[in-house]
């Protein structure tokens, strides 16, 4: 017995171990299994009242869908956070919440970021959050504010030079989006307190197009094209100077950044990049030297 | 291209006015032939240079491209073509108070 009883406790002990993570590996298991059951509920919500939307009949039926659509994706992030409260695993977390970014949108979508960031800023998983944000389709000012707050409060190099690469493509996009409007779109809203109304120029605008409008003229936030550009060229000089070896899928941000920056020299208008090389015998000489002149640079080839 | 080059190096050897040409030929000794046979007579970069292709540097899309810069070196024009590229020429040179006025006469390639 004397000999015994070590082991006996050592078994005893190993026992009530395996039983106590069987247990938590159980919850974990019910949790994950809660969060598919949600998310599918989302996605079926979601395919539903798209056709409904669809077949509405008029502005009226179509806003009373959006509302719909608004509590359900509220109904289901309050599920979704309960859930997650119950496992203590930071990357699915993460992974599950950051699901929910891309799909709902409005206070639904603040509320998940809400419990994303202040809880897991500092995890090397929000990768996962920054990959999201530079899927979503179309500019919004959060998520701009988003990106500046990951770069602000996250750790991890990697992360926040993920973060400054996708903010670049973010305000490109912003660009891309407005430069047709451009300046007209700046004069459509103006501020009234904290409320965002048309002006008399929107009066000319058609009424369907005036929400995706007003939400490109916030993300604007008074930005023109120049200032647009002088932002996008800050921060790829930041991404070349700061996050040159933080890798973006395979490549490297800083040659990303320094090629971007390259072509945004070649435009008409800027000095030319110099040419500094071989000619055909293999002589060097450069582009500069032909300063004073004016020069025709021709590309060719003989084929 | 190249007799409308041949043309405007001749007609505007005295004014500040050069070409340069960035080359994409893989054959060297091939292409040093083509420049004798055709009397290339400005200078061209080989297009792959130590640190990368030159084209590639410059965004380089389609062949020919020809970018017109001026006198301070700034990018005034960008994938212009034929006809064009003398009026674009010419006002370049006017900015710097030299008066020309290009004109090309037809001749053979060969």
């Amino acid at each position: 017995m004397k000999y015994l009883k070590p082991k006996l406790l050592f078994v005893f002990g190993l026992a009530l171990c395996l039983c106590a993570s069987a247990v938590a590996q159980d919850e974990t298991v019910n949790v994950s299994e809660q969060i598919s059951t949600i998310k599918q509920s989302l996605r079926d919500k979601i395919g539903e009242m798209t056709d409904e939307y669809k077949s509405a009949d008029d502005a009226e039926a179509r806003a009373s869908v959006v509302k719909k659509r608004r509590t359900m994706e509220s109904g289901h992030v309050q599920q979704l956070v309960d859930a997650i409260e119950k496992r203590d695993d930071e990357r699915r977390n993460i992974r599950d919440l950051v699901w929910f970014i891309n799909r709902v949108k409005g206070e639904a979508r603040t509320k998940v970021y809400g419990q994303l960031v202040p809880k897991y800023v500092k995890s090397k998983y929000m990768s996962e959050l920054v990959r999201a944000l530079g899927k979503v389709s179309s500019p919004s000012p959060e998520n701009e504010l988003w990106l500046k707050e990951l770069i602000e409060k996250s750790p991890i190099k990697k992360v926040q030079g993920n973060a400054v690469w996708t903010y670049v493509e973010y305000l490109e996009k912003l660009q891309e989006e407005t430069i047709a409007y451009q300046p007209l779109l700046l004069d459509l809203f103006e501020k009234d307190g904290t409320e965002i109304k048309p002006t008399d120029l929107a009066k000319d605008v058609d009424e369907a197009d005036l929400p995706k409008l007003q939400v490109l003229w916030a993300s604007l936030n008074g930005r023109d094209e120049g200032a647009l550009n002088n932002e996008i060229e800050k921060l790829l000089i930041t991404c070349r100077d700061k996050y040159a070896d933080v890798k973006k899928g395979r490549n490297a941000i800083g040659k990303l950044a320094s090629s971007k920056l390259n072509l945004s020299n070649l435009k008409v208008g800027k000095i030319a990049p110099d040419i500094v090389g071989k000619d055909l015998d293999g002589v060097e000489f450069k582009l500069s030297d032909y300063r004073g002149k004016v020069v025709m640079i021709d590309f060719w080839g003989d084929w | 291209m190249y007799p409308h080059e041949r043309s405007l190096v001749k007609q505007l050897a005295d004014k500040p006015f050069a070409i340069i040409g960035v080359n994409s030929d893989q054959d060297l000794d091939e292409i040093r032939k083509i420049v004798k046979r055709k009397n290339l007579t400005w200078r061209s970069f080989q297009n792959e240079q130590a640190d990368g292709a030159i084209a590639d540097a410059w965004g380089i899309r389609g062949w020919p491209t020809i970018f017109i810069l001026d006198a301070e070196g700034k990018i005034r024009y960008r994938d212009i073509r034929g006809g064009s590229i003398d009026g674009a020429i010419t006002e370049l040179l006017a900015e710097m108070d030299i008066e020309v006025e290009i004109k090309h006469e037809d001749e053979d390639d060969e």
